[in-house]
């Protein structure tokens, strides 16, 4: 073909399969640069049992005038059953054949010429185009491929397929012969047989089998699914699934009748292709208007009446495949058989299509090219999923200890119309006082990502904050809740306590959407450590904040209970300490639950100094737990681990001398945390000499007071000895 | 598949101080549109566009990144599989000039060493309100051994050529046989090591 430069500089033509959105959109364009041509190809497939051909068949093809087509493919099993073929190639029974079909076309050999034949021993499948054909034939290249039984690395011929690929002016077409595994129960080796000869039919270039590397970007190897049209045809062998629905002689007699159409709900194909199994995109006519094609005793039309006695099947099949929906293929005439045709155990199959070929007109094409280039941009950023947040920024403000606190955020992919997302705005504004859009194109799928730079390698965020849920696909027509939810525990508060700036908290999650852009969403918290969470300096220097309060005059007072707190010990550990001892270990139920509400009035109450008597505001065991959350909370252990343990290191080793722990608390311990201990160790031995089973809470608050590593099980114990020994010997006692 | 796409992916990355225009050249250049309204970009977000050089296609895929000094750290650690990055300062504002140098390093820190770098001169369109000299911009460029265009994606004043001329330096670092490598397929989510997306060390 003779090309001619129209550009001064070297310009990209198009070339199909570089780039899958470019090529949609000049499929979608074939208009403008291709031009059609209707062609009529005639399909046939015939298991010919080994025998050899009379002269001509004269009803194997339609001999009227509007039936005749411009190519024929002819694919046929069995063309040669003698056991030499399998060692010595001989040729005989395949030109007997060859000539015996091309005979039979109609107007005899005169008017048609052979274009490409490929054989796997009795394999056979041919092509035939009439000689008025104006059709230009290109391209043309064959491959076989054996999977029957193995002989050491090679597999025999005996099944297996044969393949013709050429180009008709622009079209792609692929014949394919097969043959496969026989039996009623081989139902998986004829899957497998699709599989292979589907995977293996791969055609190399002509240039590239000739070692010329003239054009070697610009015909690829071709598979299958490259054609532009597949016609499958052959043996495939396929049988009923009527064992135990029906006998043999029933299947017979309605194959035999009008209904035989009835049997075809049996057949082991179509049951695959429905499980999508083989021949997947693959078509074949919804109804077969012949009666089975197998098996008959040859030379007539009546079923098998050997020893095996063979139920019919319909075991000779035509299916077709197209690339797209743009291909025009089509069926223009209904599937038949040859009945008249008897010579072998099986009938002939046929069948008439009109194909649409197509030529390009290559200074057409390469003159849109660039404009379907712009296009498939144009598309491919348009179809980049975006998605509509309601809240580009979470902020919490401030969230207290043990008072989670959740933000939704919807997340909604935006629609093509604007007007139509306006439209959702204002309906969804009103139900949730949100803004946000609803999804109604194609699902699309969020994740959040784990935070690039982040401290924590594993985590989206933060351990103060929850996401939920952290991935999902947001259905066609809907929006999603996203719920973030800051969460301040005991364990958390220690975490964070380096980040911890002012109280306040920072993250930005990532929100990725695949195939797209990523969201950043930025989510802050102010964190109220006025009193858990803190340290045991921040709350002595922290006075609460008196409210006036003018309508209550009892209670106006400066004489408030906490006003005899000693020095070094906070007031908010001081009043809980005193509500606690005022009630008494009597009314110090441990088996009560946690009550979150009660807990947060507690907190309040400890924050505001409002009321001041703590006794009368929670039952005793939710000032007890807030007691040991405090501490606990607090940024550091009330007996520190100092240097290289050494302080609980001491402890341990005097873990029942009281006189020496107490030593070591005063020369170790600052102040106030001596003054909290010794708060504490006062209270319990109160407690404990009112309620000798609260001595089993010793390891509690072993592990709140020292902090030590819980999993450390004999760790616990020592830890609990000496908590014991400083209650039961009060500093003055042990120091005499 | 058993066909080769023998498309190139180049992965480009704006950068540069909020407020520049990073995301408005960015549309210019694909989508050849101009939008005033200035919304801020929050967080990640990219375009496709194929452009032809040396008798080659080349998809670009061109990722606009937020400014705000707050994501930073973020942005940051998008930096490693661009190609190509284009920095991009507002001639009328001083300070995203000065930031240049910050910038610089946070490639240096950030990016694959062999990136190739170009510095855009944004909103040139605005001579009565120009603060930095066509001069500085070029001499911090030449300072730096990097390409240097002045810009306006408002009146579309070389920004096409901003993006060829960093494409073609990239593709001239590329070693000859790229073109016969089968390639990854466009993946345009995964940032994509430059080694195996494009082949280009």
């Amino acid at each position: 073909m003779a090309t001619t430069t129209f550009y001064t500089k070297q310009r990209c033509n198009w070339i199909e399969g570089r780039d899958a959105k470019v090529d949609e959109v000049m499929r979608e364009w074939m208009h403008k640069f291709c031009s059609f041509q209707d062609v009529k190809i005639c399909v046939s497939t015939f298991n010919v049992n080994g025998k050899s051909p009379q002269s001509v068949f004269p009803t194997w093809f339609s001999q009227k005038r509007e039936d005749i087509a411009e190519f024929y493919a002819v694919g046929l099993q069995e063309m040669d059953l003698s056991v030499g073929t399998y060692i010595i190639d001989n040729t005989k029974k395949m030109e007997g054949w060859t000539d015996a079909i091309h005979c039979s076309l109609p107007g005899g050999r005169t008017h048609f010429n052979v274009i490409g034949s490929m054989r796997l021993v009795g394999i056979f499948v041919i092509v035939f185009q009439s000689v008025h054909s104006k059709i230009r034939v290109t391209d043309i290249n064959v491959k076989y491929v054996a999977t029957g039984i193995s002989v050491l690395v090679n597999k025999l011929g005996n099944k297996g397929g044969t393949a013709i690929s050429m180009k008709m002016n622009d079209t792609w077409v692929c014949f394919v012969n097969a043959h496969f595994a026989a039996g009623n129960n081989e139902l998986e080796r004829r899957n497998q047989d699709f599989r292979d000869i589907y995977n293996d039919v791969v055609f190399y270039p002509r240039s590239q089998q000739e070692g010329l590397r003239d054009r070697p970007l610009e015909v690829p190897v071709m598979c299958l699914y490259d054609h532009d049209v597949v016609f499958w045809f052959g043996d495939l062998n396929y049988r009923l699934n009527t064992d135990g629905k029906m006998s043999n002689e029933d299947v017979r007699r309605i194959a035999s009748s009008e209904k035989f159409a009835d049997l075809l709900q049996y057949c082991q194909l179509r049951e695959q292709m429905t499980h999508g199994t083989v021949f997947k995109d693959f078509k074949e006519p919804d109804s077969l208007p012949f009666r089975p094609t197998y098996k008959y005793d040859c030379g007539t039309n009546t079923w098998d009446t050997s020893e095996k006695g063979r139920v019919p099947a319909w075991t000779d099949r035509i299916l077709t495949f197209t690339k797209h929906s743009k291909v025009g293929l089509e069926l223009i005439q209904p599937m038949e058989s040859v009945e008249t045709i008897t010579i072998s155990d099986h009938k002939p199959v046929r069948a008439l299509f009109n194909l649409k070929v197509k030529k390009i007109n290559e200074s057409g094409a390469n003159s849109v090219y660039e404009e379907a280039i712009r296009e498939a941009d144009r598309r491919a950023n348009e179809e980049l999923p975006q998605v509509q947040l309601s809240l580009n920024e979470v902020d919490f403000g401030i969230v207290n200890y043990l008072e989670p606190k959740t933000r939704s955020c919807y997340c909604a992919k935006l629609l093509e119309s604007p007007s139509a997302n306006n439209e959702i705005i204002e309906l969804k504004r009103e139900k949730i006082g949100l803004t946000f859009l609803a999804l109604l194109f194609p699902s699309v799928r969020f994740s959040f990502k784990v935070r690039p730079n982040a401290r924590n390698n594993q985590e989206i965020c933060e351990k103060w904050l929850m996401v939920t849920p952290t991935h999902y696909q947001i259905p066609q027509g809907s929006s999603m809740e996203i719920s973030l939810t800051v969460s301040i525990s005991t364990d958390i508060v220690r975490r964070i306590q380096d980040v911890l700036r002012n109280g306040q908290l920072q993250e930005i999650l990532v929100l990725h959407l695949e195939n797209g852009r990523d969201y950043f969403i930025p989510v802050t918290a102010v964190y109220n450590n006025s009193c858990f969470g803190s340290t045991l300096e921040k709350l002595l220097t922290a006075r609460p904040k008196k409210e006036v309060n003018l309508i209550d005059f009892d209670d106006f007072s400066d004489n408030l209970a906490s006003d005899n707190c000693p020095p070094y010990v906070p007031r908010v550990v001081y009043r809980l300490v005193m509500a606690l001892r005022v009630r008494g270990a009597a009314q110090l139920n441990i088996e009560e639950e946690l009550d979150n509400a009660v807990f947060n009035r507690i907190r309040s109450a400890l924050e505001t100094g409002n009321p001041d008597d703590m006794s009368t505001i929670a039952s005793s065991y939710m000032l007890y737990s807030a007691l040991i959350r405090l501490l606990d909370s607090l940024d550091e252990p009330v007996i520190m681990e100092g240097m290289f343990k050494i302080i609980h290191k001491e402890m341990i080793k005097y873990r029942t001398d009281a006189r020496q722990l107490w030593t070591t608390v005063r020369s170790s311990l600052p102040k106030p945390n001596q003054a909290v201990l010794e708060l504490v160790c006062l209270m319990l031995r109160e407690f404990f000499s009112q309620k000798y089973e609260l001595r089993d809470q010793l390891s509690l608050w072993a592990g709140a007071l020292f902090r030590h590593d819980i999993t450390e099980e004999r760790m616990n114990g020592m830890y609990a000895t000496v908590l014991q020994t400083m209650c039961d010997y009060a500093p003055d006692v042990a120091l005499g | 598949m058993a066909r080769r796409p023998y498309d190139m992916l180049f992965k480009l990355l704006l950068i540069g101080d909020s407020g520049v225009g990073k995301t408005c050249i960015l549309y210019r250049f694909s989508d050849d549109a101009f939008n005033t309204t200035f919304i801020s970009t929050i967080g990640i977000d990219f375009k496709i566009k194929t452009i032809e050089l040396k008798g080659k296609k080349i998809k670009l895929q061109i990722w606009d990144t937020a400014g705000q000094e707050r994501f930073h750290t973020i942005t940051t650690s998008y930096y490693r599989g661009a190609m190509g990055i284009m920095l991009v300062y507002d001639i009328t504002n001083a300070k995203s000039f000065d930031n240049i140098a910050k910038w610089l390093r946070n490639i240096d820190e950030h990016a694959s060493e062999d990136v190739v770098k170009m510095i855009l001169g944004n909103k040139c369109d605005m001579s009565d309100r120009r603060v930095v000299s066509r001069e500085r911009g070029e001499k911090i460029a030449q300072d730096h051994g990097i390409r240097f265009h002045e810009t306006s994606a408002k009146l579309n004043v070389h920004v096409d050529t901003a993006f060829y001329d960093l494409a073609e330096a990239i593709l001239a670092k590329m070693p000859e046989s790229t073109d016969e490598q089968s390639r990854d397929t466009v993946n345009p989510v995964q940032p994509q090591r430059p080694g195996s997306s494009g082949g280009c060390c």
